[in-house]
């Protein structure tokens, strides 16, 4: 009776379940006083569906299949998930239950509500108890589980039929324009060639052009004009920089350790390994593979190995008293979560602390995923009992030259080395007469011994001190040892030996790089996500959602690399020309670039996203013909002018109906602002370099690096350049969202402040640009303020301003020339000592491009 | 209440990542006013964005709170609470006696090895105010305002080192890259006054060894982060024209470059260049509000004498001062970091009978100084003031390397922090710890409940305010933290 009693005290009361509730009791009342065959059987339509509907069918039914479960049909339902059977038939443990209760591993169903009630929990056992009978009459009928769009493989789907076939210029446009046709929508008259220049320029070497690439470009009526002007920039080195700036938040590439002491690393020959991977067209799969495991490739170069810094980005914390394991532990998780998520868009991540809850990943999935990376060389070292130093695997990088130098110097230090190690009977005889001596006379022993030393070292000394029958051969050995280091009679070995090593090459480069440890180290999964509670063992392997490993494939990083290139796997090409699209395009087709799992946004169009994934591989995982083909397309070609109708319809515009128009990256505004006042320092590669920053920004008192400015042109180098401290990031570039890359960043997102404007209104850095630019608009304009203007203007945004923009520009530079005249001290702070006249039109022209330096149009790919 | 559902939140988080772009649509005020944009969107058509639109505006808590705003003074470093806030007259019983193995096992130290000597505190401690809150001698000032404060003697952390323990404390993760309290909070109520940042920071002597990451918005759109208000050179970096542009030029190129813009607009029709406009027009007022806000001269003799400022002196008072300046402006949360309460005992520079008090010294005065400031002013009722480091310290002598020094290791068991002003149940003190003040007995609080309790303070429920980022909904709180009750009024 008090069973009864309780089960009538429901937690959440509803008339529509008072019946069941009757029926449940029934049985329990039953199940108490006789057995279990007496119990009425549960009318599974009536009191066990109704439950599934209101509490489980969201997820697991026909609008989505969580866990690949869907409980709304019976075959499907029977059938089970990603654990397997959920329902098993007379067992009053199924994991649906289970689960439902609270009672398994997993988390609690329905997820992120309340519980079911004990009733409703009592009334599904019982049904399972008693067979789980479904009536084939209840639920749909066809439940088809559909796996989740990512993770089946994507076929080449064959370009639609659309609305107007003539307006496409490559099978991608009829994927766009498909598209725009079911939203009722058309697309855009095609941009000005001014505009595509600029457009192309600044998504291909992220520069802008020049006026006289301008007016050839202008000149060239050729049909396939805009395609060579492509090519021309697709084989220009600066594309490799505008490419790698993407990849390197990707890869957090940085120039300091981070945490407390965020001492300087030397990384920077990995930049230039990925800008010249960019550069070489590099295919993907061979991109990813030297990334990743380049150091385990038979016969590895050096330019494989410097690859592998790819994973050495990761953080080192060398404060004073950590823990290092934990440490260790932390970079090993971030190698982990940044694979995952770099090359499978994947949120693995979630599964470190406890089964994923909505993707397909266990716990032991992620423990096993990290496995791979598990293996690492130490990378770090107590030197002192609470002091810590980055020590792991570096290579040297030699040049050519040197690698000759050191081959033709090395054997011959080896040699003489073999002569200052080896006795001779000579040598034997001169140190007996001077250890005799030493020992007869340890005050006059000086002025007998053949050797240069004054005092010997406090062991020698006692040695000699001993009796030579009173020593050991330990003793004898260091005293040898010993004479040979003093004896006159080899110094002119030793002199040698010195000129040969001072001729070896000192101040080379290094750059870290992984390398695996012969003895692995065991991985054990982490319960509740803490390296101090290691559980079960696990051995490296891959996602089960995902295709398995090929069996004969090694179980390291170079196994699993090949795995992620395989063209079996379904996320690899397309999570990249998804990121390749996105900063074309200002979107990707899949919005989180980051999250291809069901969590995640779904493709706005999905047929094309597979076309350019498959042809990307098909293509031997070519960037650049990736490249070619989106921007040589009508979609892309669009011009950016935005109308109401697209505006209400598509205000982000994901399907293009319009050409992109955006912010730059942060990169890019400062690169554009350099090339287009004529600063650039167009040198590529090289350690990185200090761009003027204000006083106080750097803080460091750990590292030995200071911030002062790099002399010489390296003050104008390109924004890739740029020293990246994580702590300090540089503030002209992070004030339009570039990232500390203290981890890795999927996508940047654009925000827009004033804190921006007032970087391109005062920043030093940026007023220096201006006042460059205006000495070139001074010497365009010969007089004519008009045209000196539209000089300017060309630089910035390609097009000459029109009238009305040209007015109110000239009426600008008049109003400041006026008021600099007025006050030449002034004039003179901008344009420094020189006659009043030219101090004051510099200083207006000044003014006039930190202007046009400012327009929206400037800051925007347009 | 008010309690959105799942979808609701989740549009919201998706609103504000579409509309961070949109920034300042609605507020620019000079020259081109919120009306002229209005009507020029009317003009071409356009009916959105909203007010809502800006991820700045002012947004409505969850529950309604006396708190608006924060004020976080964080000792970086970690300051002693043995010497400070938690009495133990068994330390001083036991001093230099062995610690019991009981309590060292397992236990891992900073710089601690082998079995270290229990050390008493040498300062004295007296119930304060009439609230009887106990205070040690170091504190004076503070102690004459001890009824408004809450004390929490039961804290305890995760981390011990302080890089890791720092973030912790200030952003809820020990790893860089999550968003920081004052990022959360913007993010979840806007801010007043649109002349200025939502969140600032001021730093004294040096940086928080956790760097700017302490203040990083993290996966939040970087409108959220932390702004760095310098006490040299431009208080907000490039504030400040170049030489040879006054203010009234600057305004004259701002005119030329909308109007430019405009013309685009009327052009391309991407609302984003109004935007744009109200983003020139924002950062030629705050031209003028930050030097305005910076300018401690105005401030009366008396105000200084309270805090212990000087104008142009760069000092923890000052940055006080500055505070209740901020939050007086409608600034959401203020985050204050003063270095050097790393106590190890390794010499005079860092131990507990010269360093510490010298600390205290700094901080003392002007933080009982802000309490009385803001209480005069009214304006201590909505302003939450919260004072702590990132973890405590040991009750042992650290001796590191047989230093006779005396000093204290790194504890995150168990440490003192405390509270003021909005909402606070001002005058208790809460939590125990254990004779040797090394674990907490009693009402334990840990980060992630202090981080839940200022968020309830301040009207939001840490659960419900999330961030969608690569597939997963985070909070401030991790999947953690409970509201401590005993806090609130």
């Amino acid at each position: 009776m008090i069973a009864l009693i309780s089960i009538f005290q429901p937690r959440r009361l509803r008339c529509f379940f008072s019946i069941i509730f009757l029926f449940v009791a029934a049985s329990f009342i039953s199940h108490a006083a006789e057995d279990e065959a007496a119990a009425p059987p549960v009318d599974f339509a009536g009191s066990v569906y109704p439950i599934f509907e209101r509490s489980c069918l969201d997820c697991h039914g026909a609008k989505q299949q969580l866990a690949n479960l869907r409980l709304d049909g019976k075959d499907a339902a029977m059938k089970g998930g990603w654990s397997g059977a959920v329902i098993q038939p007379h067992n009053a443990k199924s994991l649906l239950v289970a689960r439902i209760a609270g009672d398994s591993m997993g988390p609690q169903m329905p997820m992120s509500e309340d519980p079911l009630s004990e009733q409703e929990i009592s009334t599904i056992r019982a049904w399972i108890e008693q067979g789980a009978d479904w009536p084939e009459d209840a639920g749909v009928k066809q439940a088809v589980v559909k796996k989740h769009w990512a993770y089946q493989r994507p076929i080449l789907p064959l370009p639609p039929l659309t609305s107007n076939p003539k307006w496409a210029r490559n099978p991608l446009d009829r994927f766009v324009l498909k598209r725009l046709d079911e939203e009722g929508l058309a697309p855009s008259p095609e941009a000005s060639k001014e505009t595509l220049i600029r457009r192309v320029y600044m998504d291909i070497i992220g520069l802008p052009p020049d006026p006289k690439d301008v007016d050839a470009f202008l000149a060239d009526a050729s049909a396939n004009a805009y395609e060579t002007m492509v090519n021309g920039l697709l084989a220009s080195p600066h594309y490799g920089e505008r490419w790698a700036s993407h990849w390197l938040d990707l890869a957090r590439f940085a120039d300091s350790h981070g945490f407390e002491k965020d001492r300087a690393r030397e990384i920077w020959p990995y930049r230039d390994w990925v800008i010249q991977a960019f550069n070489d067209d590099k295919p993907y799969d061979q991109f990813t593979i030297e990334q990743i495991a380049g150091d385990l490739l038979p016969g590895a170069n050096p330019d494989q190995i410097i690859a592998t810094g790819f994973n050495r980005n990761s953080m080192i914390n060398e404060e004073g008293g950590v823990n290092q394991e934990q440490y260790r532990v932390e970079a090993v998780i971030d190698r982990t979560n940044t694979t995952a998520s770099v090359w499978l868009g994947s949120t693995l991540a979630c599964a470190q602390c406890h089964n994923h809850k909505y993707d397909p990943f266990t716990q032991k999935n992620y423990y096993e995923f990290l496995a791979f990376f598990n293996n690492h060389a130490p990378e770090i070292r107590q030197i002192q009992s609470f002091e810590a130093q980055a020590d792991g695997p570096t290579l040297t990088l030699y040049t050519d030259e040197e690698r000759r130098r050191i081959d033709e110097i090395q054997p011959q230090i080896k040699a003489l080395d073999q002569t200052l190690s080896t006795m001779t009977p000579e040598l034997e005889h001169a140190m007996r007469l001077w250890d005799k001596q030493a020992r007869f006379d340890q005050i006059s022993w000086m002025a007998f011994i053949p050797a240069k030393e004054k005092q010997p070292p406090t062991d020698i000394a006692a040695i000699l001190k001993t009796p030579m029958r009173q020593r050991d051969a330990k003793a004898m050995k260091r005293l040898i040892s010993h004479w040979l280091s003093i004896a006159s009679a080899l110094d002119a070995a030793r002199e040698k030996r010195a000129q040969l090593v001072g001729k070896l090459p000192n101040n080379v480069p290094t750059t870290m790089v992984m390398q695996e440890m012969e003895q692995p180290r065991a991985t054990h999964i982490f319960e509740g996500g803490s390296y101090l509670s290691p559980g079960e063992e696990v051995t490296p392997d891959v996602p089960r959602v995902l295709p398995p490993l090929p069996p004969d494939a090694p179980r390291n990083r170079l196994g699993l690399a090949r795995w992620l290139v395989s063209e079996r796997n379904p996320l690899t090409a397309r999570v990249f020309v998804n990121r390749v699209w996105e900063q074309l395009f200002g979107h990707g087709l899949v919005k989180t670039t980051g999250d291809f799992g069901s969590r995640g946004d779904p493709p706005v169009n999905q047929p094309l996203l597979d076309y350019l994934a498959v042809r990307f591989m098909q293509q031997n995982w070519s960037m650049k013909s990736l490249l070619f083909e989106i921007v040589a397309s009508a979609a892309y070609r669009q011009q950016s002018n935005m109308t109401h109708d697209v505006w209400e319809k598509d205000p982000d515009n994901r399907l293009l109906a319009r050409g992109p128009r955006f912010r730059l990256a942060a990169e890019l505004i400062r690169d554009q602002a350099l090339a287009a006042s004529g600063l650039l320092n167009p040198k590529i590669g090289g350690p990185s370099v200090f761009p003027f920053q204000p006083e106080g920004i750097w803080q460091m008192p750990y590292s030995s690096v200071k911030w002062e400015t790099s002399k010489n042109g390296d003050q104008y180098r390109r924004g890739v350049y740029t020293h990246w401290q994580r702590t300090a990031p540089y503030p002209a570039l992070a004030s339009f969202d570039a990232t500390s890359r203290e981890i890795s960043c999927t996508r940047r997102i654009r925000t827009n402040t004033p804190l921006q404007a007032l970087v391109t209104l005062n920043d030093p850095a940026y007023f220096e640009a201006a006042k460059s630019l205006a000495r070139l608009m001074v010497k365009a304009a010969q007089g004519q303020v008009a045209v000196g203007i539209e000089y300017g203007y060309r630089r910035c945004v390609v097009r000459k301003p029109d009238a009305a923009e040209s007015k109110r520009l000239v009426e600008y530079y008049q109003s400041m020339l006026a008021y600099y005249r007025d006050h030449q001290d002034k004039a003179k702070q901008i344009a420094g000592d020189g006659p009043d006249q030219n101090s004051a039109e510099l200083a207006a022209w000044t003014m006039t491009a930190n202007v046009i330096l400012n327009l929206d149009e400037t800051l925007n790919k347009t | 209440m008010k309690n959105r559902t799942r979808e609701a939140q989740i549009q919201t988080v998706r609103d504000v990542e579409e509309t961070t772009r949109r920034y300042f649509l609605k507020e620019s005020g000079l020259g081109l006013g919120a009306l002229a944009l209005t009507s020029m969107l009317q003009q071409s058509g356009y009916s959105a964005p909203q007010a809502s639109a800006n991820p700045l505006a002012v947004r409505a808590p969850h529950f309604p709170a006396k708190a608006k705003r924060v004020i976080f003074l964080h000792m970086a470093g970690a300051p002693s609470q043995l010497d400070l806030f938690d009495p133990k007259p068994t330390l001083i019983k036991y001093d230099g006696e062995p610690c019991p193995d009981e309590f060292l096992k397992g236990d891992q130290f900073a710089f601690i090895r082998g079995t270290p000597k229990l050390l008493g505190s040498p300062y004295e401690f007296k119930q304060r105010g009439e609230s009887g809150v106990v205070i040690s001698e170091l504190m004076p000032h503070l102690s004459e305002i001890a009824d408004e404060i809450a004390v929490i003697r039961s804290m305890h952390t995760d981390q011990f080192n302080h890089a890791p323990a720092q973030l912790f404390m200030l952003n809820g993760w020990f790893q860089p890259g999550r968003p920081s309290m004052g990022s959360w909070l913007t993010y979840g109520l806007g801010t007043e006054n649109s002349d200025l940042p939502g969140f600032v920071v001021l730093t004294s002597v040096k940086q928080p060894d956790g760097g700017k990451s302490c203040w990083s918005s993290g996966f939040l759109p970087t409108i959220y982060q932390g702004v760095e208000f310098r006490s040299k050179g431009d208080p907000v970096l490039f504030v400040s024209n170049p030489d040879g542009v006054p203010h009234n030029i600057r305004e004259e190129s701002i005119d030329a470059i909308n109007d430019i813009n405009q013309m685009s607009f009327e052009k391309m029709g991407d609302p984003e260049i109004l935007t744009r406009m109200g983003q020139y027009e924002m950062a030629y007022r705050m031209q003028s509000s930050v030097p305005e806000l910076m300018d401690v001269s105005q401030e009366p003799g008396s105000i200084h004498e309270m805090y212990g400022t000087a104008p142009g002196k760069e000092s923890f008072a000052n940055n006080c001062l500055l505070a209740r300046r901020l939050v007086e402006r409608g600034v959401r949360m203020v985050q204050l970091h003063h270095w050097g309460w790393d106590s190890h005992g390794t010499g005079t520079g860092d131990d507990i009978m010269h360093s510490l008090p010298q600390r205290c010294k700094e901080t003392d005065r002007p933080i009982a100084a802000l309490i009385k400031d803001l209480k005069q002013r009214g304006l201590l009722d909505e302003t939450l003031v919260v004072w702590g480091g990132e973890f405590g310290r040991t009750p042992m002598n650290e001796a590191r390397n047989g230093s006779t020094f005396f000093g204290r290791d790194h504890h995150p068991h168990a440490f003192t922090m405390w509270m003021a002003g909005g909402g606070v149940n001002a005058g208790t003190t809460v939590g125990k710890t254990d004779d040797l003040g090394y674990h907490v007995v009693e009402d334990p609080v840990h980060v992630h409940d202090l981080h839940a309790t200022i968020l309830r303070l301040m009207g939001m429920d840490h659960k419900q305010l999330t961030y969608r980022f690569q597939g997963r909904d985070f909070r401030l709180t991790d999947v953690f933290g409970n509201v401590i009750d005993k806090l609130i009024a």
